[in-house]
């Protein structure tokens, strides 16, 4: 095999490298995760309420899904802000429309917004 | 006739053929210095094998003197030589070739070629190609000389003896015919090259055309699998800048439809990111196939190129491979 041949074969193994990762870290799309997932797998004690993990990404996106796109970011500034940490990311989920407001269907206590003030999920619905 | 004499082959070419010829008086100008000697060598050989009555020997040595020095006294004794051995086409031309050279120079043996040439004429034997020849390409050839094709249907002047008409596709000899000419006769010779060329059909492209068209083929394939490469990069990125735009993503954190398209954006953007990779790859073989396909004649001896490509898949991607023996 040629010393030619040898440095063909480096170079394209390197540009094929750098292509390989540069693409999805030059777009930005590395290292990115959803703040539903990591809140419910980090803080699982805080928010056994919500029930499995499945459960609890599950109500959060249901609820987080009903908001306006100003509200959802405004959620995601506080919860990276200031909820990130497991002794208060209660106070990410007792947030307007996040938390099951009185009237709406429930399914335990710990889910209403109520319960921070001693209401509670009563005949299926928030107290 | 004899032109040959006992002075002959004393005398320089000119005066040579004056003395015999009674009529021939000059010499052409003289050629290189080299040339003009070498001519003169031969010509005084080959007059000498006249004397000897060998006249085959003597004819090619005229025509190598003639060949150096193209002198008129040389061409008379070439075409005197020719008829000797019977060659009456080449004799008859060369008269002619004479009586031109001689009334160019103002030299009084014109007459004399002139009345050489026609007193053979009738003895010169001829071959008529009587050929049909429609779109056909075929090369026609007479003893290995291409026939022009006006030439066709014209009583050709031909020395005595068997001749052979080829009927050729480049190097290729699809007929041979022989022919055996004689003097005062016209042979006629049919051909019909549109049938030559339907019953020989041109023999299938040559390896060199189909790796250069496989070449092409895998270049092209590359080119576009690079391009929708690009497209899809292209989506990855205007996916993304959506999710920018709607303030989904904040540091590393996602709301859960923000981080949806994100993941979309992923897709895209490693699936162009490999199709890409594959597409460069493909397009390198296609520059080397078409890079290193043989040309013409070589490749027409040569194995066909056995190529293969075939795709893969495994748990870290995907592509194509290429192999095979040049």
């Amino acid at each position: 095999v040629s010393l030619r041949k040898l440095v063909a074969a480096a170079i394209a193994a390197a540009a094929i490298a750098v292509i390989a990762i540069s693409c999805t870290a030059v777009l930005g799309l590395n290292g990115l995760s959803n703040a539903v997932d990591v809140m419910c797998t980090r803080c699982a004690g805080q928010l056994q309420f919500l029930g499995s993990h499945e459960d609890c990404v599950g109500y959060l996106e249901r609820h987080l899904d009903a908001l306006t796109d100003d509200e959802r970011q405004k959620w995601l500034d506080a919860y990276v802000g200031q909820c990130s940490t497991c002794d208060r990311v209660t106070e990410c989920f007792y947030w307007p429309k996040i938390c099951t407001e009185n009237g709406f269907a429930c399914a335990q206590s710990g889910e209403c917004c109520s319960s921070q003030d001693g209401g509670g999920c009563d005949g299926g619905s928030c107290q | 006739m004899t032109l040959a004499g006992p002075l002959a082959s004393l005398a320089p070419r000119a005066l040579s053929a004056a003395a015999i010829g009674g009529v021939l008086l000059f010499a052409a100008p003289a050629a290189r210095a080299d040339d003009a000697a070498a001519a003169d060598a031969l010509f005084q050989q080959a007059k000498s094998l006249t004397e000897k009555q060998q006249w085959g020997e003597a004819c090619p040595k005229f025509e190598a003197s003639y060949k150096l020095d193209k002198t008129l006294g040389t061409l008379l004794n070439l075409a005197d030589c020719e008829e000797h051995i019977d060659k009456t086409a080449a004799a008859w031309a060369h008269w002619g070739e004479a009586v031109e050279l001689a009334e160019k120079a103002g030299d009084k043996r014109a007459d004399y070629a002139g009345k050489r040439r026609a007193a053979i004429k009738d003895r010169v034997p001829k071959i008529q190609l009587d050929v049909t020849a429609g779109k056909s390409t075929l090369a026609v050839l007479r003893d290995g000389v291409r026939i022009d094709p006006a030439a066709y249907g014209v009583p050709l002047p031909s020395d005595p003896g068997e001749h052979t008409i080829t009927v050729r596709r480049g190097e290729e000899t699809l007929v041979t015919k022989k022919v055996t000419a004689k003097e005062r006769e016209t042979e006629t010779i049919k051909l019909d090259l549109e049938a030559i060329e339907r019953a020989a059909p041109p023999p299938p492209a040559p390896a060199s055309s189909v790796q250069r068209k496989a070449g092409w083929g895998v270049l092209g394939t590359g080119v576009g699998l690079v391009v929708i490469a690009g497209g899809l990069e292209l989506g990855a990125i205007v996916t993304k800048s959506q999710t920018n735009a709607a303030g989904a993503c904040v540091s590393n954190l996602c709301t859960p439809s923000g981080y949806s398209t994100v993941s979309h954006a992923r897709t895209l953007a490693n699936a162009g990111q490999w199709l890409g990779i594959g597409g460069i790859l493909v397009t390198a073989v296609g520059v080397t196939l078409v890079a290193t396909a043989p040309s013409g004649k070589a490749a027409a001896t040569e194995k066909p190129a056995a190529i293969t490509v075939s795709p893969w898949a495994g748990p870290g991607g995907a592509g194509i491979s290429v192999g095979g023996a040049l």
